[in-house]
Formats: C-alpha cells, sequence, structure tokens
C-alpha cells in the first residue's frame, strides 16, 4: 500500500473512514462549508476569496486555517 | 500532672499553638538537625507540641512489580516512597520516642479531610496509639483566643466519618492514578520499547476533556461577519454615544443602508425612563470566591492564591483558608475584629465607620461544617508582608468591610429615538449610593455613563453614523480560574486538590502556557483515551465517586463498600485497556511522534531551504545545537549554537538586524534572541553580558556550544 494514503494530507493524522482528511479537519471542512452560507449572505462572497479572508482573521481557528492552506494550495496546483 | 502531646500540622502552626497555650506565653523549644519540638505549661498539665510535615505517611503498593492492574496498598512512612522526604524519617522517630512517655494525646491538625487523617496516621503509626483515645482541637484561626478556648474546650473524640472519608479518597486516587499511569505507559512500552510515562488520574482525565473539548472547538472556530452600527449624537451642545436597535447587522449591504438612512438627520425622542438598580454587597468569601477573584483583580493563580492565603493563616492573620463556607457565624467576634483591624493606619477609618453601625454582615448561601468564611482575624502582621501577600490580606480585609456595607443604587436610564424608521436609544448610568462600593475600593468598579437631561419629543441631530465590520469570537480558552470554577461547578476534586491538579496539566506537558493551549502531547492522551477508554474522561464516574466519599463523611456509606465498588470498577476498565493495549500503544506512540518532532523544530534552513532547522544533542559532548536536517545527508552543513540552559520556544518572527528566525530561551530569565545570536551584530550586547556572567561565575560550563 502507498505510503500515507490513510493519512490526512493536512496534518498526517489516520483519515476518517471514507473521508479526506482526519476526524478534526473534515470537521474543520463542515464548519468552513457552512459558515460559507453565512459570509455569502453577509458579503455575496465567492469561495476563493472567502477562504483568502477567513485565513487572514485572528479568530479563525488553528485547524479551520491548516485546511485553509491545503485548500489553497491544491487548488494553486 | 499529666503529660499531653499536640499534634499540629505545620511548624508554624506549633509555634503558635505552643506560644498560645503556654501560661507565660514563652514554650520551651528543643531543636535538634532542623527538627524541633515545643514544651510548655497549662492547668497543671505538661504539654508536648509536635508537628508532622504535611502527610507523614504514603501509600504504597504491598506486592512487588511495575505493572498493573495492582489493587492493594498500606501506609507507610513517607521516604519509602519520596526518596526526597529525609527530614520526615527524623520527625516520625521524634514523635516515636516523646510519645513513650505520654498520657494524653491531641489531633490539632486542621480541620479538614486532609488534616484529619494526618493526625490519625501519626497517631496510629508514629506513636503506635490507639486514635479512638485522642482528643481533637478545633479551630478556625491561630489566634491565642481561639486556640485557648480550642484546647480548653477540646473535643472528646476525632472525627473518623472525616478520617474515613479522608483515607477512601487517597485510596480511590492511588488506585487509578498508579494502575491508569501504568496502563498508557505500558501501553507504549509494550508495543514500541520506549519508556515515557504518561499519566492521567481519576480527576486529572475529566480536566484534561474539559480543556480538550474547549480547544478543539476554538481550532474549529471559523468567525462570521457582522457590523455594528456606531452613531454619535449631539443635544445642547453635547456629544454621546448612540446605540442602533440591533446589536448585529449580519448584512453589510443592510448595515450600508442604514447608515446612508441616519447620516445627518434628526432623531426623536419617544420616550424617557429611569429606574434604580440597587446592589446588595458581594458575599463572605470561600476559596473559590477569593481564587477568582484574586485572578480577576491580580492575575494569581488559584494554587498561589491558595499558597499566599495558607501563609497569612500560619501568622493568625486571616482563617483557615481552605473552607466552602461563605457564611460569617455568629459566634465570631465581629466587633473584636474590627477593633484589631481599626489599630491599623490602612483600615482605621473603615473599620472606625463600621463599628459605629449596628454589626450584621451578608450572608452567601454555601456552607462548610467545619469552617467559617475567610476573614481577618484583626491581628497586626508582626513580620513585614511581601507584596503578594500584602494585595492579598488587604483583598481579604476590604471584601470583610464590604459584608457590613449598604446595597449600592444606581440610576439606570434609557432614552428611546426614532429616525426614519429605526428604533435606536442611549443608556445612561448614574452611581447614586456607593454603598458597600465605598468600603470594597479600589477592588469595587463600576463605570458611570452620564447623560444630558432631555425630555420626550426633543430631537437630537446624528452627526456621525459608520458601521463596523467584526468578527464572532471563538470560545474563550480556559485560564486558570476559569477552570477551577469549571471543576467545582462539576464537583470534581475538592477545595484543596483543585488548583493543584490545574497546575498538573501543565507540568505533565499536556498544555502549554496560562491559557491551557493543548499540547500534541495532551492531543494524543486525550484522543487515544476518548477511543479506547471513555470512562476515564467522563465526568460521571468521578463525580459519583465525590458523592460517594461525600456519603461516607456523613456515615451514610462505609469506607469497604465504597472501596471495594471502586475497585470493581476500575477492574472492568483495567480489563478492557489490556484487551486494547496494542491499540492504545499504537496511538499514543503517533502522537508521541507528533509532540516530539514539534519540539524539536525551530524552522525552515536558511541555507539550503529544503531543510528544516532542529535542535539536535551531541553525542560527543552532550551539547545541543542547531543543525539542518540535510545535515545527515550531507546536503547542508548549517549548524547554529544554543545556550545549554533553558526550553527553546520557535518564534514566528525575524530577527530585525539580521532577519534569522527568533527564537525564546525560557528558564529563571526568560530572553528571545535570534539562531545567529553569536554572529549577529545586534546581539552583541547579550554576548557580553553573558560572558560576564560566566567570568563572575568562575565557571566554563560551555552556556553555548556548537
Amino acid at each position: 500500500m502507498e505510503s500515507g494514503v490513510c493519512e490526512c494530507p493536512v496534518c498526517g493524522r489516520p483519515k476518517v473512514e471514507s473521508g479526506k482528511y482526519c476526524e478534526y479537519h473534515s470537521r474543520a471542512m463542515d464548519n468552513l462549508k457552512s459558515a460559507f452560507e453565512h459570509w455569502k449572505q453577509a458579503l455575496g462572497i465567492r469561495w476563493e476569496d472567502y477562504l483568502k479572508r477567513v485565513q487572514a482573521l485572528d479568530e479563525t481557528g488553528r485547524w479551520v486555517k491548516e485546511l485553509i492552506e491545503y485548500l489553497i494550495a491544491e487548488a494553486d496546483s | 500532672m499529666s503529660k499531653v502531646m499536640i499534634i499540629s500540622e505545620k511548624p508554624t502552626a506549633a509555634r503558635k499553638i505552643a506560644m498560645a497555650l503556654d501560661e507565660q506565653g514563652s514554650p520551651k523549644e528543643t531543636k535538634k538537625e532542623k527538627i524541633s519540638y515545643f514544651e510548655c505549661y497549662r492547668g497543671g498539665d505538661s504539654l508536648v507540641v509536635v508537628y508532622a510535615l504535611g502527610h507523614l505517611y504514603e501509600l504504597k503498593q504491598t506486592e512487588k512489580g511495575w505493572n498493573y492492574p495492582k489493587m492493594d496498598m498500606e501506609w507507610v512512612p513517607k521516604y519509602e516512597v519520596d526518596k526526597k522526604a529525609t527530614n520526615i524519617k527524623r520527625i516520625i522517630q521524634l514523635i516515636s520516642r516523646l510519645s513513650k512517655e505520654i498520657d494524653r494525646f491531641v489531633v490539632a491538625t486542621d480541620y479538614d479531610i486532609e488534616g484529619s487523617l494526618i493526625g490519625y496516621l501519626t497517631l496510629k503509626y508514629a506513636c503506635k496509639t490507639d486514635p479512638n483515645q485522642a482528643q481533637r482541637m478545633l479551630f478556625s484561626t491561630l489566634t491565642k483566643v481561639e486556640l485557648e478556648s480550642a484546647f480548653d474546650k477540646v473535643s472528646p473524640t476525632l472525627d473518623f466519618p472525616m478520617i474515613e472519608a479522608g483515607q477512601v479518597r487517597h485510596e480511590i486516587d492511588w488506585l487509578y492514578g498508579i494502575n491508569l499511569t501504568r496502563a498508557l505507559t505500558l501501553a507504549i512500552k509494550n508495543v514500541s520499547g520506549w519508556f515515557k510515562i504518561v499519566s492521567t488520574g481519576r480527576v486529572q482525565g475529566p480536566s484534561l476533556a474539559f480543556v480538550a473539548e474547549r480547544n478543539i472547538d476554538t481550532n474549529l472556530f471559523v468567525p462570521i461577519p457582522f457590523w455594528i452600527i456606531n452613531i454619535i449624537g449631539s443635544h445642547d451642545g453635547h456629544e454621546f454615544k448612540i446605540e442602533y436597535q440591533k446589536k448585529r447587522v449580519i448584512c453589510k449591504s443592510t448595515a450600508d443602508s442604514i447608515v446612508s438612512d441616519l447620516q445627518d438627520k434628526y432623531a426623536t425622542v419617544k420616550s424617557v425612563r429611569e429606574s434604580i438598580i440597587t446592589q446588595p454587597p458581594p458575599v463572605p468569601f470561600n476559596l473559590s470566591g477569593l481564587q477568582t477573584e484574586a485572578y480577576r483583580l491580580f492575575r494569581y493563580k488559584p494554587s498561589k492564591t491558595l499558597a499566599i492565603a495558607q501563609k497569612l493563616y500560619l501568622d493568625a492573620l486571616i482563617s483557615y483558608p481552605r473552607t466552602n463556607s461563605q457564611k460569617i457565624p455568629k459566634t465570631i467576634d465581629l466587633k473584636a475584629i474590627l477593633t484589631g483591624l481599626s489599630s491599623m493606619r490602612s483600615y482605621k477609618g473603615i473599620a472606625r465607620q463600621i463599628l459605629r453601625e449596628e454589626l450584621k454582615p451578608v450572608q452567601g448561601e454555601r456552607d462548610d461544617p467545619a469552617h467559617p468564611a475567610i476573614h481577618p482575624t484583626g491581628e497586626r502582621p508582626t513580620r513585614r508582608l511581601t507584596q503578594t501577600e500584602r494585595k492579598l490580606f488587604d483583598l481579604i480585609v476590604k471584601r470583610f468591610f464590604a459584608l457590613f456595607g449598604k446595597p449600592s443604587k444606581k440610576a439606570s436610564m434609557r432614552v428611546d429615538l426614532e429616525c426614519g424608521g429605526h428604533g435606536l436609544f442611549l443608556r445612561g448610568l448614574r452611581i447614586i449610593e456607593r454603598g458597600w462600593m465605598e468600603y470594597y475600593s479600589p477592588y469595587a468598579y463600576s463605570k458611570e455613563v452620564i447623560i444630558p437631561v432631555i425630555s420626550e419629543d426633543a430631537e437630537l441631530q446624528l452627526i456621525h453614523v459608520s458601521a463596523d465590520e467584526q468578527y464572532t469570537s471563538p470560545p474563550a480558552r480556559y485560564n486558570h480560574s476559569s477552570l477551577l470554577k469549571k471543576l467545582e461547578r462539576e464537583n470534581l476534586g475538592t477545595k484543596a486538590t483543585r488548583s493543584s491538579i490545574i497546575d498538573s496539566l501543565k507540568s505533565r506537558g499536556y498544555t502549554i502556557g496560562d491559557n491551557f493551549e493543548l499540547s500534541t502531547l495532551g492531543y494524543a492522551v486525550y484522543e487515544t483515551l476518548k477511543q479506547y477508554a471513555p470512562q476515564v474522561l467522563s465526568v460521571d464516574m468521578t463525580r459519583h465517586l465525590e458523592l460517594e466519599m461525600e456519603a461516607i463523611q456523613k456515615g451514610v456509606r462505609t469506607r469497604n463498600e465504597v472501596l471495594s465498588k471502586a475497585r470493581r470498577d476500575l477492574a472492568i476498565i483495567l480489563d478492557d485497556f489490556k484487551s486494547k493495549e496494542e491499540m492504545i500503544g499504537a496511538s499514543l506512540i503517533n502522537g508521541l511522534r507528533r509532540y516530539w518532532r514539534e519540539k524539536e523544530v525551530i524552522g525552515p534552513c536558511p541555507k539550503c531551504e529544503d531543510g528544516t532547522l532542529m535542535i539536535i544533542q551531541s553525542p560527543k559532548t552532550g551539547k545541543r545545537f542547531i543543525g539542518c536536517s540535510n545535515y545527515r545527508d550531507k546536503k547542508c552543513d548549517q549548524t547554529f549554537p544554543l545556550p545549554q540552559k533553558g526550553r527553546i520556544v520557535p518564534l514566528q518572527k525575524e530577527c530585525p538586524f539580521c532577519g534569522h528566525q527568533m527564537i525564546k530561551i525560557v528558564s529563571r530569565r526568560t530572553w528571545e534572541t535570534c539562531v545567529n545570536w553569536t554572529k549577529c551584530l545586534g546581539r552583541a550586547e547579550d554576548l557580553k553580558v553573558l560572558d560576564k556572567k560566566r567570568r563572575r561565575s568562575g565557571v566554563n560550563n560551555g552556556e553555548w556550544s556548537v
């Protein structure tokens, strides 16, 4: 088996069953998606801009920032 | 004439007791090898006052072997468990020798679970006497009056339910602590061969869970924007802040249209309402109340507050601090305390003012049958108090004063306005009577917001309107005070043990800093226990045990019943644990690997750029330095020297002089420097100071080394 297949691509923790990330980054993804609805309503913002704005905020949680960093890098590559 | 032995808990308490009980006020102190005892005379009896140093006896397993389960234990002298407790051996020998000639034994340790147990174990094992024949002095302050009264009206028996509860608490804590810690540690050892002690315990487990769950919420937090409408109004030449009807507007376009609707408009006063708010004095301090207030005002950790309060108690300046009570009983001579305080320059004015009125202190709800709420004794300090002691003493005295104050009265005013269909309002607050706040100064504070007199239908010009973008905040991480409150609310631990449990989370490496940020190791232990042994993190299990222990104290349950049940429950957990040992070990090892990796990594290598700077220990000299991770592959030879003492913390900033990464060295003197510090021109001064220090101490102990 290829090494890293069972690991979260963000942090290396084990992935949740049938998911892409570990438990924490899966929950971070869920939170990020549900908060996007509020941001869209508030600012009519696009997903990519939303990620950048949330990443820059001090209030944003550590795992959410790690996930955004990964999502942006993944989108760029 | 009979010979009486009085057993106290600490040397200072023994001296106070001897001074108070000796008819001449000058007891004889016999000192040998740093251990002393006091002899005095009272009512024709000869008294010998000895002291323990906290617990003289501790629990030890009866069978051999560092494995689990271990369910049997016995009380042994502390020096058999803790090799550093060398003083204890001499104290036990002294008490044993002196007790041979004693006719009557009196326990004068602190009147709480721990104090009662210390007295009982000392009688049983050091004095080798029957505890059923011993008497008990009950007191809440170490003042002469109270100690004399406690001795003259000595209780004929010890408080056995309290002792049983104390014993079972130690036994259960020992059972859970020893077995679960070994289970975790051996899981790692059996899987990887590493020996790293990973501890948990009956209260530590749930405490770790509280901190971890809060950390998880914080780390998963996504802020959401909102807008606050800021309005400045003007009336009769006065400017004041006006609030918008909705605290938060959740859409930018709505916020912008509100601003444009209100800008430079006039708002009409629709109603003016004034109400009087009365605020009763705060309740007397129990220990957690004092710890919370000391944290709020001085940022003292609960354990620090307890340690200072304990010193003040031993100096007879305040009553016994480990109390749950928020009540000042009628038996306390309030007049004498206030008269005593009125002889001190700082308290003269208020104490005299209170003495002129009826002495009726406000009472709280919580009660403690053993001790009243924390209060000053009215005695003057006989030594110069340190700054921290002075601050805490002042807080206790001022809170005591506040109990006699009248309720404070404030006038709250609300003016409702309307402008273009938008509701606005103004709020003001004026203090009418400071009441108890006067006595609790400077610790009571209320900000007045004065607004001008406005009548209905008046018009206010809105001279500035703006929408401020803000974001929702993550749940606050615990601090010492909020975690202490949480443990108290959940009925976990006791007033005496909570602060040390909180400190243990940090000392075990599970949390970092004062805001209880969970470390990688903390996550590893939490995640492993959550997955494989969730009972250990559960509040229910430990809360149930607390209730059982309270039931023993009340005489409803017996020690054997509770202990047998705890053993049975623990055996089930340990059996389950054993069956999953391999998985538990693997999970902890993964976490430990992450933890160690994080501890070693400094940041990216500035030379090769694809390597990582790490803390490396030289196998030859044992000295540490920073080296590039590509060093072993001979791709990069970048190294930096490191100070040999202190913990290294990488910082997310660059040196303003040379651009290298900054680090923090945490030791007795915490300081910041860059990794290039020995060559950085901006750090020359630091080096000079260090070199001077090194030469002054005359040792070249390799303060820095490559």
